[in-house]
């Protein structure tokens, strides 16, 4: 009969104790009171602007520096299920240390104006609404603070912690015209 | 009459992997892995419904396998109860995660389920039930330990060795 020595036993829990022990220890960053907000919506946005579905124009000369306005479109793409098939697309009006983190991080092609950063709110990780938070070296958060969800972003929209970190959201396609005072985002 | 080899190898293969789905899922939840981890619990997990769908091809090939006649009848009745309860649960296991990471950006996923179904609120159950069972699945397996240990080391009787590739009585 084959023998299992009380070493082996001994050994099996030990291992099993050490492969278990992530589920003591709960790493979070960045503490947010998003409590049971919802999360098929954006918060904390400065300005909501609803348009129809399809290519937009939307002027937004009003919007300060740090200030972010929301833009809430319809749209038809499966990856906005879970914000109620609506793309909710930020522009952040840069600081000037935004300006510059942004020089020194942002990825090729996701800017056209340095300081207007333009993105989509919707996670990386699984689709929820991504909320604005006011801290400016990490303006972007998941709404679903949930253990294994609660991404962050900094302000090139790079996930630095959480579900979503080292990914990137994504940016939508658009133009953006600044004349003067007068500053026109379109939406294609 | 016994187990076929081949049911003792995708027994301690699902072992294998239910030990490397634990690992890799736990580490993701609580941030002590980056997106590798969650990458190799997809993949592992599509192989773990492989080994479960031949696991069970393979029980009902050999349905007389195993009549452990000595044991008590309470002994049987338990032993079978949780067996079926780690089927179930495994089962449960892999649907549900299935859905649910069919939902991520990028899912390491064959046939991903659809998006609009993953990202619903059934999809997001679907996740909330894949984290729980972990409870469930920890207790039928506490109680799969505890019965081979005993039949090993109290009874002193071939219950664990049935499932060895040791040199076997019969």
């Amino acid at each position: 009969m084959h023998r299992v020595s009380r070493r082996h036993v001994i050994a099996t829990l030990t291992s099993s104790t050490v492969l278990l022990c992530p589920a003591i220890l709960n790493a979070q960053s960045v503490q947010l009171d998003w409590d049971n907000v919802p999360t098929d919506t954006p918060l904390g946005q400065n300005q909501l602007i609803e348009v129809a579905a399809g290519p937009a124009t939307v002027e937004i000369s009003a919007l300060a520096p740090g200030e972010v306005a929301v833009i809430a479109r319809p749209t038809e793409d499966p990856e906005y299920s879970a914000t109620g098939m609506i793309q909710y697309i930020a522009v952040h009006h840069r600081t000037e240390a935004q300006i510059a983190f942004g020089a020194a991080n942002d990825r090729d092609g996701t800017v056209q104006d340095p300081a207007y950063f333009v993105v989509n709110l919707v996670c990386s990780h699984r689709g929820k609404a991504i909320g604005l938070t006011g801290n400016p070296d990490a303006p972007f958060a998941c709404t679903d603070r949930g253990s294994r969800h609660s991404s962050v972003f900094d302000a090139s929209g790079f996930g630095v912690s959480g579900a979503s970190e080292d990914e990137y959201l994504s940016v939508p396609d658009y133009t953006i015209s600044a004349n003067g005072s007068d500053v026109v985002l379109t939406l294609t | 009459m016994t187990y076929t080899r081949t049911q003792i190898s995708l027994h301690w293969i699902t072992a294998i992997l239910i030990l490397v789905m634990l690992g890799t899922g736990l580490a993701y939840s609580y941030d002590l892995a980056d997106s590798g981890a969650i990458a190799t619990h997809q993949i592992a997990g599509q192989v773990l419904i492989v080994v479960l769908v031949a696991r069970m091809l393979a029980k009902f090939r050999n349905r007389r396998a195993v009549r452990q006649t000595a044991h008590a009848r309470w002994e049987r009745m338990t032993a079978h109860s949780v067996h079926i309860g780690l089927y179930l649960c495994l089962i449960a296991f892999v649907v549900t995660g299935y859905v649910a990471a069919s939902a991520l950006r990028d899912p390491m996923l064959v046939f991903p389920a659809d998006l609009a179904f993953a990202r619903s609120e059934t999809g997001e159950a679907f996740l909330d039930t894949h984290f729980l069972m972990k409870w469930v699945l920890l207790g039928l397996l506490a109680a799969h330990f505890a019965g081979s240990i005993k039949h090993h080391f109290i009874d002193r009787d071939d219950t664990l060795s049935n499932m060895t590739f040791s040199t076997r009585k019969d």
